[in-house]
């Protein structure tokens, strides 16, 4: 039995003003915040999943990883519209679970945002260093690079909501170029004895070359065309009107981005060097354009068309892990000085400086540990295990939610209802399985479980006596109260011989 | 060597791809019925009918590659995948009715269906099911069987004649909706009342007088209905008041005024549109007038007219006459 929370400490009376944000998003700021924190994930980190599964067991893995994620998204986006607060995950864990719940699934958002950063800084890096090298000749060493890559992004991140969404719309409008761009290059040197090129196993077929196996061992990979999302529900209290915009945001990006993966999987694994080069390299993309492009391309102009969606991932990751940072520390889960927001352009600039030097201190490690590759891939691997592990947290929230609260008011429904919920966590749980099934990963998951494992203590410990009522906790809280009276009057009633009707939990506008 | 029935064929893949989802999906929503304790038969049904199709088309590779241990043989596999498909079919078909038709019927104004209706469509649904699965699936000829159905289907027709009558004419009112439940209506020339009840035989209506009245719905289905709270609730109600007859050359516009001014103060009318009063002349020693007004509600028509007439009758003689029109 886990120590319960709080009580919650008193806030003063101008809190709510000092840690405020701005509402300046629509929907297509949404889709392009959507697409920009996705994005990178088709540009390149798929790919091995060619060599685990072939391109027939890759192409199953990726139809069954849209499924999930389409039932995600509208599950998300229902609970997003019915609680918009920028917590994402952690709103609905606590609503559903509890502090406790909540602050699992918080710390498991932060440690999926800033990982993925760290990540993708160190891969940011490296490109620019590239270019830089074979353009001016000069590379400043990387933790200068990165540095000044993290310091312009948690910048602009600083200045505005505004600045920032039209940031990552022209990003994900550059990335979506640089994709379409390529299909439409490749469809007349596309080939499908290139794309089945793996040599099958023993017992393997050209489609399917390591067996049924290899289409469970190539989720974990097909997961890269479309994880981070759900950075998209970390929007709502920056968003005009959460309840219509958010869904529809979200909506048009996943489709965006589903369409893109299907052609890019195809068309990349379908055009020279084939599925067995394209499938053993970092950078798939790279390859795919010099296979059309052929060798007479200038690298550093295929080096910064790729380098455009590691630049959009990056830089919707910042906005996420500011959001993340900037709720959790609201409430007190985290210390409440990282969520004070700039006085006159209301971003969460503390929170946004806090992330960065966490992952810029990872990034770091990943280049200057003893076995740097390996902290790299256990740094990703972290990243990945702890989105699954927040989607299980929240599809396991909108069931609970929708046992507990049927009555709370949804101005989005999922047409796909707590079937579509339950489908997306049972594919999770089965990718949370693979994942510690592949020996690859199992460092990863380790870091990972050792993380939120010393977060819970600290919880336990400690932040669980410094919570305040926050805007997230504040609707919990009443949604609670009047679920305990309702179950109570139901109760009184059904000894009187009564019926009780549906009660309505309140509506939440995004405030205290 | 390629292990036996392993896809190898883009089509395959993708029925593979297929057939993993709807397993998903079906597990999903067995699972999301028990956790919500919420009847999710229907989804349940559509995945399976989709699952079963695929491994129906699938079966080059789906039976070596899983059932070979099962079945003694691929007809063997054919022969229980259709069987199978063709009883999810007639599940979906009848969870569909009772969820779409039925559950819509009655959503609609309607008091429940009838059990008896429901289990025959259910046998009915079910019983041809089996029909084509012994007939197409098996292979055996269900003429006998068929006919001996049609006879008895004949029978049935017969003796229910009237009932299926009124049945068939309920739900042609359903899908035409002439009124509904609380409704005020007069349908041909009977009394005039409130709708209370629509089942599958017959309209109840409550008269003013407080009487039900039973109207069998082939009746209904036939008659001419004047619905007096459709589209608008609001009705007009136009009468003619015989009042003494004015002296020679006296201005009929203040007994005009008086009517407005006794109909305006009733509870019940309308001030907007307001009301009308119209002399139209002498007639066997009596005044004409045309009174035109618009009451909230058509229930409390009597209500109001009476209230007219009491307010006439007070500084002035009675109506020597009062006929209505409405």
């Amino acid at each position: 039995m886990l120590p319960p929370a709080g009580p919650y400490l008193p806030l003063p009376p101008d809190d709510a003003e000092r840690r405020s944000l701005r509402r300046a998003a629509g929907s297509w700021s949404l889709w392009g915040l959507g697409v920009s924190a996705v994005i990178a994930g088709e540009f390149s980190g798929w790919s091995y999943g060619l060599i685990a599964g072939g391109f027939g067991g890759l192409l199953i893995a990726t139809l069954i990883i849209s499924v999930m994620y389409l039932c995600f998204c509208c599950s998300v986006a229902e609970m997003a519209g019915a609680i918009p607060f920028a917590g994402g995950a952690y709103a609905y864990g606590r609503l559903a679970f509890g502090p406790w719940g909540g602050f699992l699934a918080g710390a498991a958002q932060n440690t999926e945002y800033v990982f993925t950063c760290s990540v993708l800084v160190v891969t940011i890096g490296d490109y620019l260093g590239f270019i830089l090298g074979h353009t001016i000749g000069f590379v400043p060493p990387d933790a200068v690079l990165w540095a000044a890559i993290y310091a312009i992004f948690v910048l602009i991140n600083v200045h505005g909501v505004r600045l920032t969404f039209q940031v990552a719309i022209l990003l994900s409008i550059l990335s979506i170029a640089v994709l379409v761009g390529f299909s439409v290059g490749a469809v007349p040197h596309f080939s499908l004895a290139e794309a089945l090129d793996v040599a099958p196993k023993p017992g393997g077929t050209r489609w399917l070359p390591a067996g049924l196996g290899g289409i469970a061992y190539a989720l974990p990979f097909a997961i890269w065309f479309l994880l981070a999302i759900e950075e998209v529900t970390l929007a709502p209290e920056e968003t005009l009107e959460p309840g219509r915009a958010l869904p529809r945001g979200m909506l048009y990006a996943i489709a965006t981005l589903i369409l893109l993966a299907f052609a890019i999987l195809v068309l990349n694994a379908g055009v020279a060097p084939g599925a067995q080069a394209v499938g053993s390299s970092d950078n798939p993309l790279l390859l795919g354009f010099q296979g059309i492009l052929g060798a007479a391309v200038d690298p550093v102009v295929i080096g910064i068309l790729v380098l455009i969606g590691q630049v959009a991932s990056f830089h919707a990751g910042v906005y996420a892990f500011g959001r993340t940072i900037f709720t959790q520390a609201r409430a007190g889960y985290i210390p409440r000085a990282l969520s004070l927001t700039h006085r006159t352009r209301k971003t969460p600039h503390r929170a946004l400086i806090a992330g960065a030097l966490i992952g810029y201190g990872a990034a770091l490690a990943v280049r200057y540990a003893p076995d740097s590759p390996q902290v790299d891939a256990v740094l990703l691997n972290m990243s990945v295990f702890a989105a699954v592990l927040s989607y299980i947290v929240q599809m396991s929230a909108f069931l609970a939610l929708q046992r507990n609260y049927p009555g709370l008011r949804r101005p989005y429904r999922s047409p796909l209802g707590a079937t579509g919920a339950m489908t997306a966590l049972v594919i999770a749980v089965a990718c949370l399985i693979l994942l510690f099934a592949n020996p690859a990963y199992r460092p990863g998951l380790l870091g990972c479980v050792v993380l939120l494992l010393l977060a819970l203590i600290y919880f336990g410990a400690y932040g669980r006596r410094r919570l305040v009522l926050a805007p997230e906790e504040a609707f919990a809280v009443d949604c609670e109260s009047l679920r305990q009276a309702r179950s109570q009057r139901q109760t009184r009633r059904l000894a009187g011989g009564q019926r009780e009707p549906d009660s309505v939990a309140p509506a939440a506008d995004g405030h205290a | 060597m390629p292990s036996a029935g392993l896809p190898d064929s883009l089509a395959d893949v993708l029925a593979l791809a297929g057939v993993i989802i709807f397993a998903t999906t079906s597990v999903a929503a067995a699972l999301s019925a028990l956790v919500l304790r919420k009847e999710n038969l229907l989804y349940l049904a559509t995945q399976l009918v989709l699952l079963l199709l695929l491994l129906h088309q699938g079966a080059r590779w789906a039976y070596p590659l899983w059932f070979a241990d099962a079945f003694d043989d691929r007809a063997s596999y054919d022969r229980a995948i259709l069987t199978l498909l063709f009883l999810a079919l007639a599940f979906t078909a009848d969870v569909g009715t009772r969820i779409l038709l039925w559950r819509g019927m009655a959503r609609s104004g309607r008091s429940a269906v009838p059990p008896l209706l429901v289990g025959t469509v259910r046998v009915l649904t079910y019983l041809f099911a089996l029909l084509i699965v012994i007939q197409f699936v098996y292979g055996q000829s269900i003429t006998a069987l068929a006919t001996l159905s049609g006879a008895f289907a004949l029978i049935l027709g017969l003796s229910a004649q009237t009932t299926l009558g009124e049945m068939f004419a309920g739900i042609a009112i359903a899908l035409s909706r002439p009124f509904r439940l609380g409704d005020w209506v007069r349908v041909g020339t009977l009394d005039e009342g409130r709708v209370v009840d629509m089942t599958w035989r017959l309209v109840r209506i409550e008269t003013r007088d407080h009487h039900t009245l039973n109207i069998p719905n082939r009746m209904v289905a036939d008659a001419s209905v004047y619905n007096f709270s459709h589209p608008r609730r609001t009705v007009r109600v136009s009468e003619t008041i015989y009042l003494p007859a004015l002296p020679e050359g006296a201005d009929p516009a203040a007994v005009e005024q008086r009517l407005i001014d006794a109909v305006s103060q009733c509870p019940g009318v309308l001030a907007a549109p307001p009301p009308i009063a119209q002399y139209r002349g002498n007639r066997s020693g009596v005044a004409d007038y045309r009174l035109r007004y618009v009451i909230g509600d058509y229930r409390h028509r009597d209500e109001v007219k009476d209230l007219v007439r009491r307010r006439m009758a007070e500084p002035a003689p009675a109506p020597a006459e009062r006929r209505r029109e409405t």
